[in-house]
């Protein structure tokens, strides 16, 4: 432990003070004046990211950080007059002329809401010069996810992503995303800042993310910033709504498989603000009268809920405070109460899982061009499953309790310090400093018997602690209007059973604006990963283990080159398109046939290790921003594959959802002011899979053994399913009364009705030949055969909900 | 009342819609074309008639599966012992063969050819075992507590041979005699917490012989606890039970053919693992499937008259 705390204090030293000390040293001297300040919702205060602050003199300018903060030094140093032009999609723009910019200035600007119907808005396409940080990523706002059709009325954040280029969503109505040939647990999936483990609701319908408490969302799959690290794949940054400081405001929402409620407004007028959301799925409520009408004695069924929380203080015009909480638990349980010869007996098993997340952030102005943020945040994902009996007479009691936990929870503090330099150069750097507490399989018995005095208890804890600190700078320095680089490094020092291992991650990206419609980019990135999964994140039940890397399951690593160009046609139309190379190193699978449930065997050997991926691919986005109609058609290329020596005997296979051709279109259309109507049309290339393709039987060893039928599989995923394309469509009715509006939300899942594959499975048919005899009689025999049956789960159906906000 | 009734038609209309749409079809996938494999299976002991069983894979897609495959004249076997002479095997019954001159001897080397006219010459090169090993074992009824339940231990002993790798199956087997009856069974439900069988993994996957090599105790002699249970309620009618074991040195092929069929057997259905990716079964025959093997054994037993 000692050790431990050296080794930390001299990491700290090194890479922790001195990077912070030299980016102090460099914010000296400072230029010229600034201006600076938050840009907010007029009408609730809610801060606004990524909203634009354009120089109307040089054209260029900045966009607001995650907090909605800005900070812009114009670079014309003997200019007394500054002209800004400040923007949001769906907002009012405000322009803002000094005639005297001859000192800092703070500023608090409030945007007007314009648009009662905000478009679908994809920002990557801010035509800005020196909006670099939109590089291989893509931003929603909960408004433009709410005009997407829906499953069963409950838009969701996840599907919505499952539309852009280079994203997969894996199996039918999942809420996975594999990123550019990613797994789902190589994303770095943030709420306020928190990592969250397990995203997907039973089935995957829909996530953990309750569209009426999120404010704005984004997924980078390329040219990482420092700041995102401990994945391989992608990073999907979501932030909960603030809640509004002027007026209390509302939603009610009652879809055909979930109602929700959200609330905000202030604690203290222009001051303080709440929010607080809940979400319930009620599947075990439609379900509980047809299972007592089937069996009077027996109970189940299957449920969800969702809790968002959030307050928000203003201290003072420099300081902020956020708290943060979310919880969201999975129940599924099914049993039997009854009454036999005089003896009351009882059966349960349920299996719950979910997330539990608290944070406490802190935003902090310094001066006009230093802008912090801290945060410190518990986070927890664990799976219960358990099953208890208990069997009770006037004389004696009987009872067992078995239940199995698995989770992982961390506890961290994170730091970052953003520094606006000048027009040219923006500097940010952060610590970030991570308890992680690993339960990977943890059993508990219980047994009680009041005849035979037995009463034991027996516990099975496996507990794994890991500690991980991650220091990042950050410096991005325009050269030229027309040129920018954005540098990156993050050094990650990960300590498990007293083995630390230290991972180096450069990432650079390059933006060539050759003109102010026409830009180019390029991209270099490094990541590694520190923890793995073990389980099966596809159907069933959900049985995740997560595990840290040790010595054995060294952290794995992926570099990523790529490249894109933009073009903007006016502001109607943009047009992007990004090729990559993806190459993983030492990843840790878990080999064919191994589980970690119940396994006493030391679960390093259950993985094979050192194996390597590849993927590679192309994209295109062709999207309209403005107009009655608008949206997005999106086309993939790619090629995904893995190589590792246990499995498939050391040759190289694809991925489970190597998709070689992906096309997505996702459009909204404005009828009128109380009518739009939206369609969503995705098609993916077969999937790959893996299926026994012959049999054979040997006999019994002794005699009276039966024969045994052996199967022999296809190579690993060597085998091509039909391919998957759905159409959904949604019309959405608004109707404003004088204290709240109300919208009816109707649509159709898969319209034209094709059975997409969810799962398959081999079975047999029976089936009947017929043949004429020499008699003229005709014979008819009875065969059975083996086949493939593909399981659909949309092939039809209507959608509604009702929604009113207030 | 009336709104009760009202919500459970809404209920069950929901209902209704959901179960429509989820449906089942029989689709057609691109497979990839079946090759048709000799499958050898032979799992003999030194000093006695080798035996040799033939058939061939089919196509599991295929509409006319021949159930009686092994019938087939065309179907050749032959052995060469430490690269002498080859000896043919001679057809018996229902696939079965048998070298009818030849019984394996310790250390042999053997080449195992099997040709059929339409199908790739298969073949499997085997050594025998250099050694038998002796195992002794000793039984205690029901002395063990786990989980609130009554387990009787077997105690295994057995010295490793110092030359070159072992593996071992253990087939243990109960005999409750009775006056005029025996009912006898494999060990099934059993547990160890030996760090030698925990480190092979197998007792999840319910195996009823238990297999282990000799990397954690090479050359040295051990003694692994397994426990079982042995559902007896009452000695009144029962005249004794036999423990009886078989301990057999097998080659690693066997013994990772043997682990790898466990393990595919087991995990075919687990609700609670989801939907696993699938196991090969691995095979020590080339261009062919199945598995050829050769083992020595020692056997022992003991009785248990219960208390008198």
């Amino acid at each position: 432990m000692i050790q431990h705390i050296i080794m930390v204090k001299n990491n700290f030293l090194k890479f922790v003070l001195l990077p912070i000390l030299l980016v102090l040293c460099l914010s000296f001297p400072l230029y010229s004046q600034t201006v600076s300040g938050y840009v907010s919702d007029a009408s609730s205060g809610e801060r606004l990211i990524n909203a634009t602050i354009r120089d109307l003199s040089t054209n260029s300018g900045t966009i607001t950080n995650n907090y909605g903060f800005f900070s812009y030094t114009p670079n014309q140093k003997k200019s007394k007059e500054l002209h800004i032009e400040v923007s949001y999609v769906s907002y009012i723009v405000d322009t803002l002329h000094f005639t005297n910019f001859k000192k800092d200035t703070l500023l608090n600007i409030f945007l007007k809401g314009g648009l009662t119907l905000p478009a679908i808005e994809i920002k990557a396409q801010s035509s800005i010069s020196n909006v670099q940080n939109k590089v291989g990523s893509h931003s929603l706002t909960s408004k433009s996810i709410k005009l997407l059709p829906s499953i069963g009325g409950e838009t969701d954040l996840i599907k919505a992503y499952q539309y852009m280029p280079g994203v997969q969503q894996g199996n039918e109505g999942s809420s996975n995303l594999y990123v550019r040939g990613g797994a789902p647990d190589q994303n770095l999936i943030m709420l306020d800042d928190v990592p969250i483990y397990y995203i997907n609701h039973l089935g995957g319908f829909v996530s953990v993310f309750n569209i009426d408490a999120v404010k704005n969302s984004n997924l980078i799959k390329g040219g990482f910033p420092a700041k995102y690290g401990g994945r391989l794949s992608s990073a999907l940054d979501v932030s909960m709504d603030d809640g509004n400081i002027y007026k209390t405001s509302g939603n009610i929402s009652i879809g055909l498989l979930s109602s929700k409620i959200s609330l905000n407004g202030p604690i203290e007028k222009g001051k303080s603000a709440y929010l607080i959301s809940f979400r319930r799925f009620y599947f075990d409520l439609l379900f509980k009268p047809i299972i007592k009408s089937l069996d009077k004695n027996a109970f189940g069924g299957y449920n969800f809920y969702d809790i968002n929380f959030k307050i928000n203080k203003h201290i003072n015009n420099k300081n902020r405070l956020f708290i943060s909480f979310y919880n969201g638990d999975d129940k599924i349980k099914h049993g039997f109460s009854k009454k036999e010869d005089d003896e009351d007996k009882r059966f349960l098993e349920k299996v719950k899982w979910g997330n539990l997340m608290a944070a406490f952030r802190w935003n902090h102005i310094f001066n006009n061009r230093m802008f912090s943020n801290t945060t410190l945040y518990y986070t927890r994902y664990r799976i219960i499953k358990s099953i208890n009996s208990s069997e009770k007479s006037e004389h004696e009691l009987r009872k067992t309790e078995n239940s199995l936990l698995s989770g992982v929870e961390d506890i961290g503090l994170k730091s970052e310090i953003e520094m606006y330099m000048s027009d040219n150069m923006k500097i940010s750097s952060g610590i970030q400093l991570v308890s992680h507490f690993f339960n990977p399989n943890s059993s508990y018995v219980y047994i009680y018997n009041s005849t035979l005095n037995i009463n034991k208890r027996d516990t099975n804890k496996v507990k794994l602690n890991a500690f991980e600190t991650a220091i990042y700078g950050n410096i991005n320095y325009k050269f030229s209007n027309k040129f920018v680089v954005d540098a990156n490094l993050r050094l990650d020092n990960y300590i498990v059973n007293s083995k630390s291992f230290l991972n180096i991650e450069p990432r650079v990206k390059a933006i060539l604006n050759f003109t102010k419609n026409f830009k180019i980019y390029l991209a270099y990135d490094v990541m590694s990963q520190n923890m793995h999964i073990a389980g099966n994140q596809s159907t069933g039940i959900p049985m995740e283990y997560w595990l840290p890397a040790t010595t054995m399951l060294q952290p794995a690593r992926m570099s990523q080159y790529s490249a894109g160009l933009q073009l903007d046609f006016g502001k109607i139309y943009t047009f992007n398109s990004e090729i990559y190379l993806k190459q993983f190193s030492k990843l840790s699978i878990l080999k064919d046939g191994m589980s970690l449930l119940n396994s006493k065997k030391k679960w390093e050997n259950l993985f094979a290790t050192n194996g390597t991926g590849i993927a590679k691919g192309i994209e295109f986005m062709l999207s309209k921003n403005s107009g009655r109609l608008n949206g997005w058609v999106s086309y993939t290329l790619a090629r995904s594959y893995k190589s590792v020596s246990e499995i498939n005997a050391g040759k190289i296979f694809p991925d489970r959802y190597d998709i070689r051709h992906s096309v997505s279109v996702a459009f909204v259309y404005k009828i009128d002011k109380e009518l739009d109507f939206s369609c969503a049309w995705v098609y993916n290339s077969p999937a790959a899979l893996t299926l026994p393709i012959s049999k054979y039987t040997v006999p019994g060893e002794f005699d009276g053994d039966n024969d045994t039928e052996i199967f022999i599989y296809s190579e690993k995923n060597s085998i091509r399913v039909k391919p998957f394309h759905r159409l959904d469509v949604n019309f959405n009715f608004y109707k404003k009364r004088k204290r709240y509006e109300r919208v009816l939300s109707i649509g159709i899942i898969n319209l034209y009705n094709n059975n997409n594959p969810y799962l398959y499975e081999i079975g047999e048919k029976d089936y009947s030949i017929s043949n004429i005899n020499p008699d003229g009689d005709i014979e008819i025999t009875h065969k059975t055969k083996i086949v493939i049956f593909q399981k659909s789960i949309f092939p039809f159906m209507p959608t509604l909900s009702y929604a009113i906000k207030f | 009342m009336i709104n009760k009734k009202y919500m459970k038609k809404v209920f069950s209309l929901i209902l209704i819609i959901i179960s429509v749409a989820s449906c089942t079809k029989i689709v057609d996938l691109n497979i990839p074309p079946h090759e048709e494999k000799s499958v050898c299976f032979s799992i003999s002991p030194v000093n006695e008639n080798l035996k040799l069983y033939i058939n061939k894979t089919q196509n599991l897609f295929s509409i006319n599966i021949d159930t009686l495959s092994f019938i087939d004249t065309s179907n050749k076997a032959y052995i060469i012992v430490n690269n002498s002479d080859s000896i043919n095997f001679v057809s018996l019954d229902r696939g079965w063969f048998t070298a009818q001159n030849y019984k394996p001897n310790l250390g042999d080397n053997i080449l195992l050819t099997v040709t059929n006219k339409s199908r790739k010459t298969a073949t499997a090169k085997i050594t025998v075992p250099n050694e038998i090993v002796n195992h002794s074992i000793s039984f205690s009824y029901n002395s063990f507590q786990i989980n609130d339940k009554p387990y009787s231990q077997l105690e295994l002993t057995l010295s490793d041979p110092t030359t070159s790798e072992n593996y071992y199956e253990l087939i243990a087997k109960v005999f409750i005699e009775k006056a005029d009856t025996v009912i006898n069974h494999f060990f099934y439900e059993w547990k160890s917490f030996h760090p030698i069988l925990v480190n092979e993994d197998l007792e999840q996957y319910e195996p009823s012989r238990i297999l282990f090599s000799d990397k954690m105790f090479s050359g040295s002699q051990v003694s692994i606890q397994i426990f079982f249970p042995l559902y007896i309620t009452s000695f009144s009618d029962i005249k004794r039970v036999k423990i009886a074991t078989q301990l057999r040195n097998i080659s690693k092929e066997y013994y990772e053919y043997k682990k790898s069929l466990t393990k595919a057997k087991r995990l075919d259905k687990d609700f609670f693992q989801g939907i696993q990716e699938p196991t090969e079964v691995l095979s020590n025959i080339k261009d062919g499937a199945g598995i050829f093997s050769i083992y020595t054994f020692s056997n022992d037993s003991t009785y248990y008259y219960g208390k008198k």
